[in-house]
């Protein structure tokens, strides 16, 4: 089903393997916004990378500048090193499903995906044909060719989408929110093959989401944006484990998040005043912040330990609270927890955790070396 | 159903109206329908289909006497005969000559982004205000024998005396092509709006230049504003009556100024009445013929199959 796909080639559409993209210092403003704020991105070759964000941190407006719909006010754009701000759209061997899929509402199935190809040229009739139903027997389709979108249910349209974004093998795919407008089943669903798709057709994807799990689970590098800038630009892993920034943590979602003052930070380790009462310490790891600096404490949910009484290790750190909810997850429990008004969470192991209850008081336990302070990003002015 | 009926018996009703209740409410919502309805159709009856049909019966009369006498006269006579085929072609330049002048207004009305555009509406809806008859007039003044286009011919010596652009094919067409531009104009702008702009940049980011995207996707998707202005602007254009009678001669004499002459002159009331009904059903026969050749477009513009 997914053979070949790189010898069925057309000729004279470009290179065939997913082009480098760099984004070199790129703004944009509408009136007083800046919607894109200096953005410097490197994309290799044929990797799977996701814009992710909250609603209006760039995203779209990022990639309608990789698209060509929109030029960038400052800053540069290359495709495999060649910078393209004067090259039109459709010359920068690109395709795109767009989130409303903007299928053309006047052609058939068959017609939508034969589009790239026709108005590429450089294709007879019968390679277009071929082609067309080989990507549309690729996702699930070839019986749907004379069906108009009107006629098709909202998954079958995304793949109609998605099939007329690749046909052509373009080196650069762009993809806007594909799965938004679906159901939780068809996501994850359509997921797999969005994957699928990108293994045998190696294009380079530029994935929009605002969806955290979708970018961890497709991507090979994870851009986290916020208001027009990039907040952090790392693989699925290191986003989820060592966000560089409390927005990071925050927005990958999970985590406890300690407001808290530096006390003192001579030594290896930081000590930390915490706003919601106590002093603990905190492993000083990358950069170091300054005696004073306001910081988070980043406890993650799975490292917390609960306790009746206070640890005997000097290496536990503890504070109290009381338990506002239990919920089971078969092999673990999770906990929310209410200390002294800032909700925590905690996911410890359902085994040995059987008396819990809400309104009960413990201690919320965890390693000192397992938390990360997290320092806020400074943007020059 | 039981448990509809003891929960009002028990009188926890406002949860669920019951059956009755809906069942009356229904009624009330049919009853306020017909309720809005009504001005609508009093107006419709008594200054629409009352005429109408008092107009039907009288041209189907001779005498006192059901006779097709005055459709004879009316479709044996050269001179109407000539007269439809004038009001035809008329109509037919005004819509071709609108819709050519019109669709690259409206579509740069539709896609520009420009603050210009509500400037360039007004311009465009302003003349719309105007009465036909001080449309008409200003083409006169432009193209008469002492009209503002004859003078400056004469100014630059291209003539040697004065020139009348007035009473021809030519000028009709120009008047009527200026009446009914505005309203081809609106028609297509407000179709164009419903033409959804990513469909563009889809074309043009799948590898079609700027023409490509237009003809394959922008064109076809307006296919359906084009058919309605037109029919539009024909169907009007088909009773026109002012602007032939002040810039055409006899040869541009149209449908209605016929159906004047009939009435007001010969006081011939019922073939009058018989050319009005020919003007309407032709107008009709156009509408269906129009919807059966184009009506393809459906395909795709109706949900389900
Ligand atoms: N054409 C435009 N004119 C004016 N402002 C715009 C335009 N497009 C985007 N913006 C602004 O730029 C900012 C970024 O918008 P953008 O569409 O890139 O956000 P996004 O990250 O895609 O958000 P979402 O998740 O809601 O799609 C927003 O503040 C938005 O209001
Ligand atoms: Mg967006």
């Amino acid at each position: 089903m997914m053979a070949q796909p790189h010898e069925a080639m057309p000729a004279g559409t470009g290179p065939r393997a997913g082009a480098t993209l760099r984004l070199d210092a790129i703004s944009k403003r509408f009136g007083s916004v800046t919607a894109v704020n200096r953005v410097s991105l490197e994309i290799p070759a044929g990797s799977f990378v996701s814009l992710l964000g909250p609603s209006g941190s760039g995203k779209t407006t990022t990639l309608n500048m990789i698209a060509g719909f929109l030029r960038p006010d400052e800053g540069e754009l290359y495709f495999d090193g060649r910078p393209v701000a004067n090259v039109a759209p459709n010359k920068r061997d690109i395709g795109m499903v767009f989130q409303s899929y903007a299928l053309f509402p006047h052609m058939t199935v068959y017609d939508n995906v034969a589009f790239p190809l026709r108005a590429r040229g450089g294709l007879d009739g019968a390679a277009i044909d071929r082609r067309v139903r080989e990507q549309l027997e690729m996702v699930r389709l070839a019986d749907f060719g004379e069906r108009f979108p009107k006629q098709l249910s909202g998954g079958q349209r995304q793949r109609v989408a998605m099939a007329r974004a690749v046909v052509a093998r373009p080196s650069v795919l762009l993809l806007d929110e594909p799965l938004g407008a679906l159901d939780k089943n068809l996501r994850d669903q359509l997921q797999g093959e969005i994957k699928k798709i990108h293994r045998s057709v190696g294009s380079t994807f530029v994935y929009v989401t605002h969806d955290q799990s979708e970018a961890l689970n497709l991507s090979d590098l994870v851009v986290v944006m916020r208001e027009g800038r990039i907040e952090q630009a790392s693989d699925p892993r290191t986003i989820y484990q060592a966000p560089e920034t409390p927005f990071v943590a925050e927005f990958m979602g999970g985590a406890n998040l300690l407001p808290a003052t530096v006390a003192s930070c001579s030594a290896a380790v930081l000590v930390l005043d915490l706003h919601m009462g106590g002093r603990v310490l905190a492993p000083a790891s990358g950069s170091k912040p300054a005696e004073g600096e306001e910081v988070s404490l980043l406890v993650r949910p799975e490292d917390v330990l609960i306790a009746e009484k206070p640890p005997a290790d000097p290496e536990v750190m503890s504070l109290s609270c009381s338990v506002l909810d239990v919920a089971y997850f078969g092999d673990t429990i999770r906990l929310s927890l209410d200390a002294s008004g800032t909700i925590l969470t905690a996911r410890v192991p359902a085994r040995g955790s059987a008396g819990l209850s809400a309104g009960q008081q413990v201690l919320f336990c965890w390693r000192q070396g397992s938390a990360r302070v997290l320092r806020r990003r400074r943007y020059k002015p | 159903m039981t448990s509809v009926g003891e929960t009002d018996r028990t009188g926890f009703s406002d949860a669920d109206p019951g059956p009755k209740a809906r069942a009356g409410l229904q009624r009330r919502e049919h009853f306020a329908t017909a309720l809005l309805i009504l001005p609508v159709l009093v107006v419709t009856i008594v200054f629409f289909v009352l005429p109408l049909s008092m107009m039907m019966v009288e041209s189907f009369k001779k005498d006192g006497a059901f006779s097709l006498a005055q459709y004879h006269e009316f479709f044996t006579s050269p001179i109407y005969y000539w007269v439809i085929l004038t009001t035809f072609t008329l109509s037919l330049i005004t819509t071709v000559g609108t819709l050519i002048i019109g669709y690259p207004v409206a579509y740069y009305l539709a896609t520009t982004r420009s603050r210009l555009r509500n400037a360039l509406l007004l311009l465009v809806v302003i003349p719309y205000w105007l009465d036909y008859i001080v449309r008409s007039y200003s083409w006169m003044i432009l193209l008469g024998r002492n009209g503002i286009i004859s003078r400056a011919l004469q100014d630059a010596k291209l003539t040697d005396g004065p020139v009348t652009l007035l009473y021809n094919t030519f000028s009709v067409s120009v008047g009527m092509i200026q009446i009914m531009l505005p309203l081809m104009i609106l028609t297509l702008y407000a179709a164009m709006l419903r033409i959804d702009q990513e469909l563009v940049l889809a074309a043009r980011v799948h590898g079609a230049g700027v023409w490509r995207s237009f003809a394959k996707v922008f064109l076809p998707l307006s296919l359906p504003g084009i058919y309605a202005a037109a029919l539009l602007v024909f169907i009007i254009s088909l009773g026109f009556y002012v602007t032939p009678a002040l810039l055409g001669g006899p040869g541009q004499a149209m449908i209605s100024q016929s159906i004047d002459v009939i009435a007001s002159r010969l006081l011939d009331f019922p073939l009058a009445s018989a050319a009005a009904m020919v003007l309407l059903a032709i107008s009709l026969l156009v509408v269906i013929v129009y919807n059966r050749t184009f009506g393809w477009d459906r395909a795709w513009t109706s949900p389900g199959i």
